[in-house]
This record gives C-alpha cells, sequence and structure tokens, in this order.
C-alpha cells in the first residue's frame, strides 16, 4: 500500500475508534463524566464501565478525546495526590522544623493576670483544673484570673516551641511521605461531549428502531427524523412520528432527562397539535415524568438496558382503545389526546 | 422619543430571547413561540413584552400553559448569569406575573442596561 493511502486509512480508522468511544458512551446515557476519588486515584468510573478498560487507560483515552476536540473539559476541583503513586488518599500531619517529629502539640500561653506568670497551658493544668505554676492560686475565670496571650505548637520529643509546624503528607496506598514542595497538587478535569454531537448520535440510538418496529407492527406509518410543518409554518424535528388514520403521535428522545428537552417538545406540539405528544427519558431522573403532568406530554422511561421504554405496549393499548375502539382504524374520531401518564 | 426607545428596547427582548431559547431549545422554538403570540395580540409580541410584560406573559401562558414559566426562568437566569443586573431570577420572573407600572418599567431599565454592559464591552480593545 501506498504511504499516503496508509496515512488515509488510519485516520479514517481513528475517526471511526472515536466514533465508538463515544457511541459507547451516549447509548448509556453518559454525557458527562465526572471525576471520583478513591485510593488509586482519580478515576471517571461510567467511562472505565462504557469502556471496559482500567481507571489509567480510561483517563488517557479521555484526555485524548479533549485534545482530539470531541469531548469537553471543564475544570472541576484541585486535589493533592501522592507523588510516587498518584493516590489521592493522603492525610497531612504536622511536624517540628528542628527535630521533624510528629508529635507536636497545639497549645495556648496562659497569663495569670495577679502573679504575671506566663507558660503553657499544660503547664497550668493540675488534676483536672487549672492552677498558677508559680503562686499555686487557682485559675477559675477567664480574662478575670487569666487571659489567652497566644497560641503555639510545641514538639513533645525536642520541647522546641514555633508558630508554624511543618506540614507532611503521608499516602495511604503506598505509604511514602511528601511536603508542599514534592506532592502533586493536581488539577482534576470533567468531560462533557457537546451537544451536537449528542444530537448526532441520538439519531442512532437503537431505542428509535426499536420504537418503529413495535409502531409499525400496531400498523402505523413510522417516519424517523421526521420534520413536521406546523401552524407557524415552521417544520419542526422530531424523532419519530408515527401516523395512523387521523392519529398523530410526535415522539421526542431525552437522553439527559434535561428538563429543556420537555419545554422544546411543548413548542413543538403547540405548533403541530399532535394527538399525543411522547417524550423517551433515558435519564435516572424523575424530573421530565412530573413535567409530563403539567405540560400534557406522556413521559416513557426505559429499561436499564435503554432498549425499549417501559409501558409502551400499554401506552399505544390505551391510545387505540381510544381512538379505535372496535380494534380497527376509524377515521371519523377526532384528534382527543389520550391521558396516559406513565 | 419615548416611542422610539421602546422600539429599540422591543429590539432588544427579541434578539435575547431568540438567543436564550435557540441555545437551550432550539433554533425554531422563538419563532413558533413568537408566531403563536402574534397571533394571540395582533402585534409584535416583543412590543408588548416592553409596554406590559404581565400581558405578554399570559399570552404566553395561553400558548404553553405552565411551560411559559419555565421559559421566562430560562432567560432569567441567563441575564442575571451573564449581565449585572441588581435581580435575582425570581425577581425578574415576578416582573412577569406583576401587575403594574414599577414592573413595565424595572423591566425597561434592565433591557437598558444590558445594551450599556453590551456597548461596554465592545468599546474594550
Amino acid at each position: 500500500m501506498e504511504e499516503a493511502e496508509k496515512v488515509v486509512v488510519s485516520a479514517v480508522q481513528e475517526e471511526d475508534e472515536v466514533e465508538e468511544l463515544l457511541r459507547k458512551l451516549i447509548r448509556k446515557g453518559v454525557l458527562e463524566l465526572r471525576p471520583s476519588l478513591d485510593k488509586v486515584g482519580v478515576r471517571y468510573v461510567e467511562a472505565e464501565e462504557a469502556w471496559n478498560v482500567d481507571s489509567a487507560h480510561a483517563k488517557s483515552m479521555l484526555a485524548g478525546l479533549e485534545k482530539k476536540g470531541v469531548l469537553k473539559s471543564e475544570f472541576s476541583d484541585r486535589v493533592l495526590t501522592c507523588p510516587h503513586c498518584g493516590s489521592p488518599e493522603v492525610h497531612s500531619k504536622y511536624g517540628c522544623p528542628r527535630c521533624k517529629s510528629d508529635n507536636v502539640e497545639f497549645t495556648e500561653l496562659l497569663e495569670h493576670i495577679k502573679c504575671g506568670h506566663i507558660g503553657s497551658k499544660d503547664t497550668f493544668v493540675k488534676e483536672g483544673v487549672l492552677v498558677c505554676p508559680r503562686c499555686q492560686a487557682g485559675l477559675v475565670e477567664k480574662a478575670v484570673d487569666h487571659r489567652v496571650i497566644g497560641n503555639f505548637y510545641q514538639c513533645e520529643k525536642c520541647l522546641y516551641r514555633f508558630d508554624r509546624p511543618d506540614v507532611v503528607h503521608f499516602c495511604q496506598n503506598c505509604g511514602t511521605t511528601s511536603t508542599h514542595q514534592t506532592a502533586k497538587y493536581i488539577k482534576v478535569f470533567g468531560y462533557r461531549i457537546p451537544d451536537e454531537t449528542i444530537r448526532e448520535f441520538q439519531k442512532e440510538l437503537p431505542i428509535l428502531n426499536n420504537m418503529k418496529k413495535i409502531l409499525t407492527d400496531r400498523g402505523f406509518k413510522v417516519q424517523v427524523h421526521a420534520k413536521v410543518a406546523g401552524a407557524s409554518g415552521v417544520e419542526s424535528p422530531f424523532d419519530i412520528l408515527a401516523e395512523k388514520d387521523v392519529v398523530r403521535l410526535v415522539i421526542d428522545v431525552s437522553l439527559g432527562g434535561d428538563k429543556n428537552d420537555i419545554i422544546a417538545l411543548l413548542a413543538k406540539k403547540v405548533d403541530v397539535n399532535p394527538t399525543r405528544a411522547v417524550i423517551v427519558d433515558l435519564s435516572t431522573s424523575d424530573e421530565l415524568a412530573n413535567l409530563g403532568k403539567v405540560y400534557d406530554i406522556a413521559v416513557l422511561k426505559t429499561s436499564v438496558d435503554r432498549a425499549i421504554p417501559y409501558n409502551f405496549e400499554s401506552f399505544l393499548a390505551a391510545l387505540d382503545s381510544k381512538h379505535w375502539p372496535n380494534g380497527i382504524g376509524n377515521s371519523d374520531i377526532n384528534r382527543e389526546s389520550v391521558i396516559v401518564h406513565e | 422619543m419615548n416611542e422610539e426607545k421602546n422600539v429599540w428596547l422591543h429590539k432588544v427582548a427579541q434578539k435575547l430571547f431568540e438567543e436564550v431559547t435557540a441555545a437551550s431549545l432550539g433554533a425554531t422554538f422563538h419563532v413558533i413561540i413568537s408566531f403563536h403570540l402574534k397571533q394571540k395580540f395582533g402585534k409584535d409580541p416583543y412590543e408588548v413584552l416592553i409596554e406590559n410584560p404581565k400581558i405578554f406573559y399570559n399570552g404566553l401562558k395561553e400558548v404553553l400553559g405552565e411551560g411559559a414559566e419555565a421559559v421566562i426562568k430560562l432567560i432569567g437566569t441567563y441575564i442575571t448569569t451573564k449581565y449585572d443586573i441588581h435581580c435575582t431570577v425570581e425577581e425578574f420572573t415576578q416582573l412577569f406575573t406583576r401587575n403594574g407600572k414599577p414592573s413595565t418599567q424595572k423591566l425597561s431599565e434592565i433591557f437598558a442596561t444590558i445594551v450599556t454592559q453590551e456597548e461596554q464591552k465592545l468599546r474594550v480593545p
């Protein structure tokens, strides 16, 4: 094969791979990837599951897709990680700046107002009460017989006193210790699939073909990605248009359960005046179901594999019995809506 | 002069309505809604919006039912996020649901502020 041809073939393969990765995410309804933290590091669990890869691979694939411009990254947080293993599970300790021991105590510096003795709080504590170590007077009321004039750290090993301890980070995963100079304080990003990409892939969701088949079997004439002219003259796009006699169903699919999806359908419904407007909600949220009742739009949720809406058959059966009570098409029946809120 | 200002403000309102809804609700949303509102009012709906926001809102409610509030909130969210208009989304929404001249005046002030801020952006090199 010529060198130029090889380059073209490889570019096409790469493009196909990218598309396949995005397709796998979208079909699982993963439109946004939020980072999570565990012992191993920053993870994108949904990507790992969708692509069946480990966390390191998922991260590098996401970064690659972002670099290609097919994913948008958004700053999410800053995370302290181990310089050795990259784990974000580090906890911090304070250390003595002189002997480096982590056995340091934060304490108050007290002054006995009457005799003027100044010392750390621990030297005033005697059998659970405060007693001036110089004059042995009991200290009862703060600001009357004693006052706090400052605070500091004291090393219990070398007794050195200091204002600001060293901060040492201990990795829970590999045991490495690090300081602010050696630990990694990394930026963590979330990723989002751009809306235009989602719309593009939405066109080929398996659920559309599955619904098309069911509707066709019930005698509907079905168009996927149809445009219908409304009263305004605007041609509104619908994911599915199904018609039988005078019954017209318009169906949109909402991948993320965004309420704007149902508002957009509401406006199209007003303009096109179908028998019934349906939105298939692939998300796990209940927001659309609640809005559907208010907007008179049937909201259908789907099975876990997102292959078919729950209750779609019963929804259609209800529609049938309303418009064709004798089990046959009847063009005299008007386009009254069938109220079925799943 | 006042009439001239109103024409200018309703153009701003129309542009904002188009911009916000196109981004969130699809490119044809504003065309559909504008058509049905025009049928209802018998005149440019954005003129109505500037003259009396409550009448505009009631018209929108006749077209979209309960969806009207969501659309106004969407516009309010966009405007309060993008511009410094000293008004919360709730306050913005209330301008459409309350009767009276103060609401009309406040809404005109908001649109005028938006124009000023856009002009200032253009002046910054």
